[in-house]
C-alpha cells in the first residue's frame, strides 16, 4: 500500500481495473506496475520512459492518465526528421518575410508556434502567440486541467542528439523564447511520457534521467478483460477462444521475427463474430479469424 | 530553476517519502524503476542499491592460456614474442603449389570443446571503447541534410544587400536519417576480428534503428560480390539510394594472410568511384592504425580507426 497521487481505482463510476467507457481510446487495463510507475514519476517529476513491444499500450497511457487526473494531454508522434526544437517552439520565417515585404510585419510573438511543451508548461503564454500562425487554431487551445500529461510517442525513432537536447528543458522545466522564458513550477510540472519501441539505444543520460516502465503484451486473460471491458460481458467463452487464438498467432509471429496482430485486430475479431453472430470454431469463424488476425502473420491463411 | 543530475538516491528517497510505502515488494519495484538494482529482496536498503543502468564493468584482457611454472608475461612481451611456428610456416605457403600444402589436408581438426571450457573466458573487449561506441557511431555516419528550418541568417544577408531570393534557403543539418549501407568485410584478413565485426555491426544497428540499416558481407571487396546471408547467396553488388552513406568494417586488405587472393588498391578505389557516382560517401571501420592504410585509400575514403584511442570527436572530423 503507497499514497497514491494517481488512482484508477479511485476514479468515481469506474472500475477498479479496466476504465470503461464509450469510446476505445479511454478503455485501459491499469495493471498494478503501471499505477506504481505513474505515481513514481509524479512523485519525483522525472519523466516516465515507457518501453514495450507495439500493441503492449504505451502510446494509451498518457492519454487515459490524463483522463484519470483531469489534466491536459499534448501529444507529439517523434519522426526521423523530429527535432528537439520542434517540441519547444518553431517560428514561420517565411510568414514574417512575407509580412515584412508588404510592410505588415507583427510582434515577433506572432509568428510562433508553441510546442508540446510550451503547451505542457505555460498554456496561457502559449495561447497568447502565433497569431498569425495555425497555431491560433489549435484544439489544444481549449483544454483546461491544473497540470498536463505530455506524451512523446516513439522517442526511438529521432536523431540521438533528440533526447540530449532534450535534458535540459525535461531536467530544469524551462527554456528560452524569443525575448522571454517558459517555465513551470514544480507543483504544477507535467508528466512527460516517452514511449520507444526499442529499435536503437537512447543515450545512458537521458534513460538515467527517466522512470523506467516495461510493459508486456497483453496475456490471455488480459485480453478477456479487455474485450469485456469494450464489449460488455457475453456469454459463451468467445472472448477467450478469440484470446488464445490471437495470443498463438502472435507468438508464432514473433518467432519469425515480425510484430503479431495487436489488441485492436482482437477487437475487430470480437466485433464482427459478435455482430455477425458468429459462433466459436466454425467455417465462418476460421474465415473472420483470417481477416481480421492472420492478415499480418501469414497471408496465405490460418488452417487452424 | 536549476538544472538536476540525473537520478540519483534522493529521487528514490523523495519517492518513498512522497508515496509513503514501507512495503519491502513496492519499494523494490520503485528502487527498480528508477534504475536502481536491489540485491537482497525483500530486505531492501537503500544503501546497497546498484544502478542499473551503470556502464558496464571493463573487461578483461583474456590471459593467454600457459604453463604454471612460466611467469606470467606482460602484455609487451606478449606482442614482443616470435610468432608462433604453425604462422611462419603459413606465411612460407605458395597457395599455388598443392604439394607444399598437402600436409594441410592431412591434420585433424581440433574437436570443439565439449566441456564448455570456452565459457570460462570472457568476451573479448570490443575494439571501440563502450561508452564512447554510440556516440562514435552517430558521428562517423551523420550527413547533412536540409531541415525543414529557413536559414533565416542567410536570407536576411540576402534581402538586405538587395539581392533576390529566389529559392528560400534552408538549414542544413547533421543526422542519421538517410540511413547506411552496412558492408561486413568476411574475408580471411577480417578473421582475427571476427567477433568485433559482429559486436560492431550490432553497434551500428542499435545506433540507427533496425530500419535505417541494410546489412551486406563480402569478402575482399564489394565489387565481387556481396549479399545479405552466406557466400553462396552473393550476387552483384547494388549501391544504396543516392546520398546514402556506405559504411565498411573492412580492413582493406591489409591484414590479409599470404595465401589469400590480394586485394589492391586500384579495386578499392573503383569502389570508391563507383559510390561517388552517386553520392554515397564512404566511412571504413579500419581495425588497423592510420599508418598501415595505404595513403591512396586514406585520401579516398574517410578512415575511422577502429580502436580504443578513437574518440567520437576524431571521428566526426573524419568525415569530410
Amino acid at each position: 500500500m503507497y499514497e497514491r497521487r494517481f488512482d484508477p481505482a479511485a476514479s468515481p463510476g469506474r472500475d477498479p481495473v479496466v476504465t470503461p467507457t464509450r469510446r476505445d481510446a479511454e478503455v485501459y487495463l491499469f495493471g498494478k506496475e503501471v499505477v506504481l510507475a505513474v505515481n513514481v514519476a509524479l512523485a519525483t517529476t522525472r519523466p516516465l520512459l515507457v518501453f514495450g513491444p507495439p500493441g503492449s499500450g504505451k502510446s494509451a497511457l498518457a492519454p487515459n492518465v490524463a483522463r484519470i487526473l483531469g489534466w491536459r494531454v499534448y501529444s507529439e508522434v517523434v519522426t526521423s526528421a523530429t527535432e528537439a526544437q520542434d517540441l519547444l517552439w518553431k517560428v514561420d520565417a517565411v510568414r514574417r518575410l512575407a509580412d515584412s515585404q508588404i510592410k505588415d510585419l507583427g510582434d515577433m510573438d506572432d509568428y510562433l508556434t508553441p510546442g508540446v511543451l510550451w503547451w505542457a508548461f505555460d498554456p496561457d503564454t502559449a495561447r497568447r502567440v502565433g497569431r498569425r500562425t495555425a497555431a491560433h487554431a489549435s484544439p489544444w487551445r481549449n483544454q483546461q486541467g491544473p497540470s498536463a500529461v505530455v506524451l512523446l510517442d516513439e522517442i526511438d525513432k529521432a536523431d540521438p542528439d533528440v533526447p540530449n537536447n532534450l535534458l535540459v528543458p525535461l531536467d530544469a522545466r524551462t527554456f528560452p523564447i524569443p525575448g522571454a522564458t517558459v517555465q513551470v513550477t514544480e507543483e504544477n510540472a507535467p508528466l512527460i511520457v516517452i514511449t520507444t519501441n526499442d529499435e536503437r539505444d537512447l543515450p545512458r543520460a537521458f534513460v538515467r534521467r527517466c522512470v523506467v516502465l516495461s510493459l508486456t503484451l497483453p496475456t490471455v486473460d488480459d485480453l478477456v478483460s479487455i474485450g469485456e471491458a469494450h464489449l460488455g460481458k457475453r456469454p459463451g467463452d468467445l472472448f477467450r477462444q478469440a484470446a488464445e487464438l490471437l495470443v498463438e498467432a502472435r507468438e508464432e509471429a514473433r518467432s519469425r521475427g515480425e510484430p503479431g496482430p495487436s489488441t485492436a485486430e482482437y477487437l475487430d475479431f470480437l466485433r464482427a463474430c459478435l455482430v455477425l453472430g458468429i459462433d466459436v470454431g466454425g467455417e465462418e469463424w476460421r474465415a473472420v479469424a483470417n481477416a481480421t488476425i492472420a492478415k499480418s502473420v501469414d497471408p496465405s491463411g490460418m488452417t487452424r | 530553476v536549476s538544472r538536476r543530475s540525473q537520478i540519483y538516491l534522493g529521487d528514490l528517497l523523495y519517492a518513498l517519502r512522497a508515496l509513503g510505502t514501507a512495503n519491502p515488494e513496492t519499494i523494490r519495484l520503485i528502487a527498480e524503476m528508477l534504475g536502481f538494482v536491489v540485491r537482497n529482496a525483500p530486505s531492501a536498503t537503500v544503501g546497497t542499491g546498484r544502478r542499473r543502468y551503470a556502464p558496464p564493468p571493463r573487461l578483461s584482457r583474456p590471459k593467454p592460456v600457459q604453463d604454471a611454472t612460466s611467469p606470467e608475461p606482460s602484455e609487451h612481451e606478449v606482442e614482443s614474442q616470435p610468432l608462433p611456428s604453425i604462422m611462419t610456416a603459413l606465411g612460407r605457403l605458395d597457395p599455388g603449389t598443392g604439394d607444399d600444402a598437402a600436409w594441410l589436408a592431412a591434420v585433424e581438426p581440433l574437436q570443439p570443446p565439449g566441456d564448455g571450457s570456452l565459457a570460462r573466458y570472457p568476451p573479448p573487449q570490443p575494439l571501440l571503447l563502450p561508452r564512447w561506441t554510440r556516440n562514435i557511431v552517430a558521428a562517423a555516419l551523420a550527413t547533412a541534410a536540409s531541415s525543414a528550418a529557413i536559414d533565416v541568417e542567410h536570407a536576411v544577408t540576402r534581402l538586405a544587400s538587395g539581392q533576390p531570393i529566389i529559392r528560400l534557403p534552408a538549414r542544413t543539418r547533421r543526422g542519421l536519417q538517410r540511413g547506411v549501407q552496412l558492408l561486413l568485410d568476411m574475408g580471411d584478413g577480417m578473421t582475427p576480428f571476427a567477433l568485433d565485426r559482429e559486436t560492431l555491426a550490432h553497434d551500428i544497428v542499435r545506433t540507427l534503428g533496425g530500419p535505417g540499416v541494410r546489412i551486406l558481407r563480402f569478402a575482399g571487396s564489394p565489387l565481387r560480390g556481396a549479399g545479405q546471408a552466406g557466400e553462396e547467396t552473393w550476387g552483384a553488388f547494388q549501391l544504396p539510394a543516392a546520398g546514402t552513406p556506405v559504411c565498411l568494417v573492412t580492413d582493406l586488405g591489409i591484414g590479409r594472410p599470404p595465401t589469400s587472393e590480394p586485394t589492391d588498391v586500384e579495386e578499392w578505389l573503383e569502389f570508391v568511384a563507383l559510390a561517388r557516382s552517386r553520392d554515397c560517401p564512404i566511412v571504413a571501420f579500419v581495425p588497423y592504425c592510420r599508418q598501415r592504410v595505404p595513403k591512396r585509400l586514406a585520401g579516398a575514403m574517410h578512415i575511422v580507426v577502429w580502436d580504443r584511442g578513437t574518440s567520437a570527436a576524431e571521428a566526426r572530423r573524419d568525415v569530410r
